[in-house]
């Protein structure tokens, strides 16, 4: 018995020598910038992250080779080569949190960018902070993380714009479309993202036009197979239009089911998210539906020499358009760059955390899809940029790409709250302070 | 009155569904005492291989009903040789350990499996609806349903009675009974307690499979839509009573009914309708509504 | 073991803690989280191992794993309390009461009945969870820096403090489980899966036994959840969803039913094992951590603690072989 205890003792040394060894860093290279890049890779969330992560790999290997065009045609960050230590962001906060500090302890990765799932952002940006690690969170959209959770960032940003943006957007460009509309339903996932998605729409719809009705507002399971039932009940009391957040392999199995019976002829379709719809299920998309991509992304982009390099460098790498997500860990990876090049005012080498955030605040930068972000909000931790809506026309078959018309685009600050104000307060004063 | 028409053929249709997704599950239990937490991505397995077979016989010019077949053929081949290596390979070696032991180890083998087919398809989402579409729609109490759903309700329906058929009228299933109430005896007896057992979980895994299959012309195929079949094919299992094949039937029924009801009715507890039921039948029967009569044994 | 002797298990629990307490400084804080982390699952594996004991599979203690971690979180959100041992306690008791009432309806099932029904109970909170605004949906509630009776560390000294504070709350526990589960009443547990009827002729109740179990193994779930929520400093439903639940019971397969000490090194195997697999196989690390489950299962299907007698035997052969190599040992 004593001896057991021994062994155990002696085998939970050996682990964590083990441990210890495995991960200790060679001699730190100071020529070298080591970013985790954290993004869904399994899991339903992987209909995103895995766009992401091709985003995040194709940019930072072309910036290593100096072959992305002005402005970020400086070969890595400031001079320094691009090390990615990519890491899935499947299975939960808490391991997330292990991950993060493995990542910054173990790894030693100077800054992290990643971060989809609202919870993960809420968990991490306190950790973030506490370990003074810069972290940008690519792409939750939940505006309570600087509004609640962390209210007085210092090395936590987000270089996307939340998601309030889709949606008040969403609102004024189905009225410009249909100004007669009298009723709007919604079909959304049942978690964050959807019941924000959906609460927010209300908002903006009912603050711009005050008689409107909501017939329906449905939740559905995320990763749902069948909607029959939905679409009976959606299409039993038909609303002029359908507003849906959906994402993933749940949009396109909605898509699929719906078109199919019929309910794209009843109701106008809205899909903040739809672009990846057209991504997946490419001429089988519901023509005349109203999308959006979470920015002015892929079909949206303004044509500049960068927005048409990452595009056709993509398609290149991996045959196909870039989805919204390659967009986003783009932007994050540039973001950060145009930062730390500013700061470095020429000087070669690596810099301090805390003079690339100072650079970052309010720095606007290009983006792959041509429309600038600038850090304007949250004493300059959180992006705004402009964004766009537009109606799927039908595909193109000689071209083999989606016909994307009416494109609106929503300046920056027409359709983000103001710096200092509440998102929801913001949208319920009738978007008082916006630039249209 | 249209409602409850829509009630209706929504919960007839779902149910379909469910039967489809949990028979397989309930069986496996039913003979092998195991829950079998693979299931799910036997499912996903079945999904891909569908979507890859379709396309291919879409590709070749193919009708419809040659289209459903390759995609049913390829699931079950892949479903057959699945289930057979994972019980020669796995669970034989673990017949008389502790249930939870079996438990994680279908586990082990869904984290796997699932990890596998998001290799092979590569993460990406994709979709072969055009079996679905060709069968066109019909028209019930003034809403439109696409033809190949309704045609499920009538599939699930045959398996349901093909498993019953071959449970209590054919020599195999009584055999496979005789296993079910005391192997050992049955050992004595004469009857290949192995075979049977092999042959029942690849009935089980092939089932699975074929459910994915049955799926994929509705949905995109993408990485993880193993994970939800998992949970909600116990439920109605449960509900049902485990290892018992009228007992899916009637559970995937009333997990239909539930969800059907709310979602016209109540959509603000739709997500709870599921485990609801689920608490609320085994709460009144412990042992699910058509559980097979087991004495406790001492 | 008998009473006069010492007790070795007691005397592990507090060398373990002692040894992690005066380490502590030395390790990179991940690896402190990972020991926090493993010290949340090893309580409330503790648990599922008195139900295994008792022969009774719950595959729901995420259930109490979750009220206990949202406790915590609503507590020191909205009734403003900051000290960590007081959560904590209060924690285990709403846990634990929860439990007592669940195990009412519980304490007459068993077999696959049994895991069901705490499945079913489990996901139906998990479904709730994702719902209410007050428990944040399924975003979760953040949870603010804790004081540990008046002394109220910031900055690195923070985390430092709170694996201190996990490491001596899971020491105590588990010494109390310890010595319940060697109680009179505690010997009672393994004979519900023996006989039952036996203990009804000993003039026992099974059905209090069961819940008195339940009960117990719901307190420690409840202190797990309450120590992750304080370790993470956030909570989610994802506490009670059923891989949570299915973590519990990989722990204590993997680790074996030996002590209650054995969890604590299985849950640490699991977060090592996980980290590892991810940290080398970014994008399979699923893969690589199922087979290494199944790896387990199958070649060490009695647990870790297994191994380490095998070991033991093993070279218990070899100086059985060189009598005078163990003499001398013995005498140096």
């Amino acid at each position: 018995m004593k001896t057991k205890l021994r062994l155990w003792a002696a085998s939970t040394a050996a682990m964590l020598v083990c441990l210890t060894s495995i991960h200790a860093d060679p001699a730190v290279a100071e020529d070298k910038l080591k970013i985790g890049l954290v993004f869904f890779l399994s899991g339903p969330g992987a209909a995103y992250g895995s766009h992401a992560r091709d985003g995040a790999k194709l940019i930072a290997e072309a910036l290593n080779a100096a072959k992305v065009p002005a402005p970020y045609d400086k070969a890595g960050i400031n001079g320094l080569r691009i090390e990615p230590v990519f890491v899935d962001e499947a299975g939960g906060a808490q391991k997330q949190l292990a991950e993060y500090r493995r990542l910054v302890e173990s790894e030693k990765v100077d800054m992290v960018i990643g971060y989809n799932s609202s919870a993960d952002c809420n968990a991490i940006a306190p950790v973030a902070e506490e370990l003074q690690v810069l972290t940008d969170f690519f792409h939750c959209g939940n505006p309570q993380l600087f509004e609640d959770i962390v209210t007085a960032p210092e090395y936590s940003v987000r270089t996307a714009p939340t998601g309030t943006m889709d949606q008040v957007a969403a609102a004024k460009y189905l009225l410009e479309k249909m100004p007669a509309i009298k009723s709007v339903s919604g079909i959304n996932q049942d978690y964050s993202w959807g019941q924000d998605s959906w609460t927010e729409f209300k908002a903006a719809m009912s603050a711009l036009k005050p008689d409107i009705q909501y017939p329906a507002g449905l939740f559905t399971k995320l990763g749902t197979s069948d909607y029959g039932a939905e679409i009976s009940a959606l299409l039993s009391s038909p609303a002029d239009a359908l507003f849906s957040s959906f994402w993933g392999g749940d949009a396109d199995a909605f898509a699929l089911q719906a078109s199919t019976r019929g309910l794209t002829e009843k109701s106008k379709f809205v899909l903040t998210m739809g672009t990846g719809i057209i991504d997946d299920l490419g001429e089988k998309t519901i023509v005349g539906s109203i999308f959006g991509a979470r920015g002015p992304h892929g079909y949206f982009a303004r044509k500049t020499p960068l927005a048409d390099w990452f595009k056709a460098e993509y398609l290149k790498t991996y045959h196909r358009v870039p989805p919204f997500g390659a967009y986003a860990a783009a932007q994050g990876i540039f973001g950060i760059k145009a930062a730390y090049e500013k700061a470095a005012a020429g000087l070669a080498g690596k810099l301090k955390t805390e003079a690339v955030i100072a650079a970052l605040k309010g720095l606007t930068f290009e983006t792959a899809s041509g429309f600038p972000i600038t850090m304007a909000n949250n004493n300059g931790h959180q992006a705004i940029q402009a964004t766009a809506y537009g109606v799927y026309a039908g595909w193109d078959k000689a071209k083999n790409e989606a016909i994307v018309t009416d494109i609106k685009v929503y300046p920056a600050e027409c359709v983000n709250p103001p710096n200092g104000v509440r998102a929801v307060d913001w949208i319920k004063s009738g978007f008082k302070g916006a630039k249209c | 009155m249209g409602t409850l028409s829509a009630i209706i053929v929504d919960a007839a249709s779902f149910s379909a569904w469910l039967f489809l997704v949990a028979v397989g599950l309930t069986l496996i239990f039913g003979v092998l005492r195991l829950l079998n937490i693979a299931h799910g991505a036997f499912y996903s397995v079945g999904a891909y291989a569908a979507i890859y077979a379709i396309g291919a016989s879409v590709a070749l010019g193919w009708g419809t009903a040659l289209q459903l077949a390759a995609a049913l053929g390829a699931a079950s081949v892949i479903g057959a040789l699945i289930g057979l290596l994972v019980e020669r390979c796995v669970l034989l070696r673990l017949y008389g350990h502790p249930e939870p032991l079996v438990l994680i180890a279908t586990y082990a083998l869904f984290l796997v499996l699932d990890d596998l087919t998001k290799m092979i398809s590569g993460g990406r989402s994709l979709y072969a609806a055009q079996p679905r579409d060709n069968l066109g729609q019909i028209a019930i109490g003034g809403l439109q349903y696409p033809t190949y759903d309704i045609a499920l309700i009538g599939v699930s329906l045959m398996v349901a009675a093909a498993a019953w058929y071959t449970l209590n009228r054919t020599r195999l299933g009584r055999c496979v009974t005789a296993v079910v109430f005391d192997s050992e005896i049955s050992a004595a007896m004469g009857i290949h307690v192995g075979r049977i057992k092999t042959g029942t979980f690849i009935v089980g895994s092939v089932l699975g499979c074929i459910a994915g299959a049955l799926t994929a012309p509705k949905i995109a195929v993408s990485p993880g839509i193993g994970v939800e079949v998992i949970v909600i094919a116990f439920a109605v299992v449960v509900v049902g009573g485990l290892g018992s094949i009228p007992g899916a039937l009637l559970g995937a029924a009333i997990v239909g009914l539930a969800r059907a009801v709310t979602a016209h009715l109540m959509p603000e507890v739709e997500v709870f309708a599921v485990y609801f039921a689920m608490v609320a039948v085994l709460a009144v029967r412990p042992h699910g509504l058509l559980a097979p009569v087991a004495a406790r044994r001492i | 073991m008998k009473g006069h002797r010492m007790d070795w298990t007691i005397a592990a629990l507090l060398a373990v803690a002692i040894v992690a307490t005066v380490g502590a400084a030395g390790v990179p804080s991940w690896i402190r989280y990972l020991g926090q982390l493993s010290t949340s699952t090893a309580l409330a594996s503790v648990g599922v191992m008195i139900l295994l004991r008792a022969g009774l599979l719950s595959f729901g203690q995420s259930l109490f794993y979750f009220v206990g971690g949202y406790a915590v979180a609503l507590i020191a959100r909205y009734g403003g309390v900051t000290d960590a041992l007081a959560l904590v306690m209060v924690a285990a008791i709403a846990a634990g009461l929860a439990a007592a009432i669940i195990g009412q309806l519980l304490a007459g099932y068993r077999g696959i009945f049994f895991s069901m029904l705490t499945l079913a109970l489990s996901m139906v909170m998990f479904s709730v969870a994702t719902k209410v605004r007050l428990f944040g949906g399924s975003d979760g509630l953040n949870i603010g820096l804790m004081s540990y009776l008046g002394y109220r560390p910031r900055g690195p000294d923070a985390q430092w403090a709170s694996f201190v504070f996990c490491i001596w709350v899971w020491t105590a526990l588990a010494i109390m489980t310890h010595a319940f589960l060697r109680s009179r009443f505690g010997a009672l547990i393994p004979a519900v899966a023996d006989n039952e009827i036996r203990i009804e002729y000993l003039g026992y109740s099974v059905r209090k036994v069961v819940w008195v179990a339940y009960g117990i193994a719901g307190m420690l779930a409840g202190a797990g959840g309450a120590l992750a929520g304080l370790s993470a400093r956030h909570v989610d439903p994802q506490f009670a969803y059923w891989t949570t639940a299915g973590d519990f019971i990989f722990v204590v397969l993997l680790s074996g039913q030996a002590s209650v000490l054995s969890p604590a090194l299985g849950a640490f195997f699991l977060e090592i094992l996980r980290s590892y697999a991810s940290a080398l196989f970014p994008d399979q690390w699923q893969t690589a951590f199922g087979a290494m489950m199944l790896a387990i299962v199958l070649f060490l299907p009695a647990g870790l603690d297994r191994l380490i007698v095998l070991i033991w035997s093993a070279v218990r052969k070899i100086r059985a072989l060189r009598p005078h190599t163990l003499e001398r040992g013995r005498s140096s």
